[in-house]
């Protein structure tokens, strides 16, 4: 499974992060610093999560 | 700029909310009708159309309106600014804003909110507005700027002023705002010229203002004046006014309130949800400069002056199951109380910290309390929405 931020639709809301920072890091401004991620199965469900918990709409997922 | 002047803070649907203690059934009929046109604007109240207006780069913020809402004499840095000259501004300040930055400040909030306690615990009983809600996020922000605390009934004045106006018009509002800034004007400008006497910059957030540059230049006394403007308005009056609803709320369901106090790791869910049910700020305006084509026949015109209503997009049934439920166990919650695109609320993160930290002392010391007997909080929907009376009871600390 892949992740993909749209870095430009990001607005720096860092639900991601919070929900899943193992999978959507952020920068110092507390913007997501990845652009896209290939996801461990371990880690899908919180990836997913934190791709739905995103206001912007910003993170696609990939199977 | 508009056609014609829209003031969002004369919005019948605000207005007419007043003093309601749950507008949430009437935000969520709201949301189920999509749009209406009232007061001279498109209201906007789902979730999908408001998060594409806020996305579109020709779309303007409060700087489209023409008016001066808070009495500053220039557009406030950066929430009256659009396009590139908007996002400079937030390059700047979004680092000192970040989740880790505002991280530091986690004992000074704690520390506060125990203190605070401290002086009413004994007495069974707490106005929790002005003897909680308003002095800790005062005094965590008067401390992260560097502003001394000691003038802190100075800038409690100057938010009341210049946040709820007195006024039918919107040239009296202005006016009236206007009047309660100036003394703040003169306080920053002598504050700054004292600061440039000193050896080293202080490590304080006015300290890394004085220090930045925007454009390779230092910033101007102007510039320095119109941010510290925006951010102490934004820090003084939102966090006090979300606390409020957020403890008024938990006054009167105990048994969420339990479950908060049997697992304080819950604290996080549960301060996301009441954002999304209270939506503290619950409309922000927006300024269409083009033609917006939101899909299934609706067409926003250049020119028109819109109102995201927020507060009805977090009761949007399309994107939230039971929206009228406070469910602090809910899988999905994007919710909007921060608002989205590039205006997305700078103070986020610090917000957050505040209101699960505040939250949680305030429960770890008092877990049982309610509504005063034949006592009422009473609400503010305009603009803010606040408990601005919570008198609440509880079994005095012996």
């Amino acid at each position: 499974m892949r992740v993909i931020v749209d870095r430009d639709q990001c607005a720096g809301h860092a639900r991601c992060n919070a929900v899943a920072p193992e999978v959507y890091p952020v920068d110092d401004a507390g913007y997501c610093a990845i652009t896209q991620m290939q996801v461990p199965v371990e880690r899908e469900t919180e990836a997913r999560d934190g791709a739905r918990a995103c206001p912007e709409g910003a993170i696609t997922v990939e199977d | 700029m508009a056609d014609a002047v829209f003031d969002y803070r004369t919005s019948s649907i605000s207005h007419g909310l007043q003093g309601v203690e749950e507008p949430q059934p009437t935000y969520k009929a709201l949301a189920d009708t999509r749009l209406n046109r009232v007061d001279g604007a498109v209201n906007l109240f789902t979730y999908d159309d408001i998060v594409k207006v806020n996305r579109d780069t020709s779309v303007l913020g409060t700087g489209g309106s023409g008016i001066n809402y808070l009495g500053s004499e220039r557009p406030r840095i950066p929430q009256d600014i659009d396009g590139p000259e908007h996002a400079k501004w937030r390059r700047l300040l979004d680092p000192l804003f970040s989740p880790k930055q505002v991280a530091n400040f986690s004992d000074d909030i704690v520390r506060l909110a125990g203190e605070l306690i401290d002086s009413f615990i004994g007495d069974g009983r707490v106005e929790a507005y002005s003897q909680f809600c308003t002095p800790l996020p005062t005094a965590i922000f008067l401390k992260i700027l560097g502003v001394p605390a000691d003038d802190m009934d100075m800038f409690l004045e100057f938010r009341s002023g210049t946040l709820h106006p007195q006024g039918e018009t919107p040239e009296e509002l202005t006016a009236y705002a206007t009047e309660a800034g100036r003394p703040l004007n003169a306080f920053l400008v002598t504050h700054f010229a004292e600061r440039r006497t000193e050896a080293t910059p202080r490590p304080d957030l006015i300290g890394a203002l004085m220090t930045a540059e925007v454009d390779g230049r230092p910033l101007t006394d102007e510039q320095l004046v119109d941010i510290v403007y925006e951010l102490l308005l934004a820090g003084l009056d939102s966090i006090t006014s979300t606390l409020s609803v957020m403890i008024s709320w938990l006054a009167r369901h105990p048994d969420t309130r339990q479950r908060l106090v049997d697992d304080e790791s819950l604290w996080p869910a549960a301060v996301e949800e009441l954002l999304r049910f209270e939506t503290p700020i619950p409309a922000q305006p927006r300024f269409a400069t083009q033609d917006i084509d939101l899909g299934d026949g609706e067409v926003i015109r250049k020119g028109e002056p819109m109102q995201v209503l927020v507060a009805a997009a977090n009761m949007d049934g399309a994107k939230f199951e039971n929206p009228l439920t406070v469910d602090i166990d809910r899988p999905r919650n994007a919710h909007l109380a921060f608002s989205s695109g590039i205006h997305r609320c700078l103070g986020s993160h610090l917000a957050r910290l505040q209101l699960r930290l505040a939250l949680q002392e305030f429960h770890r010391r008092i877990p049982q309390y309610q509504i005063a007997d034949r006592d009422r909080p009473i609400y503010n929907n305009i603009v803010i929405r606040a408990a601005n009376y919570l008198p609440l009871t509880f079994p005095a600390e012996p």
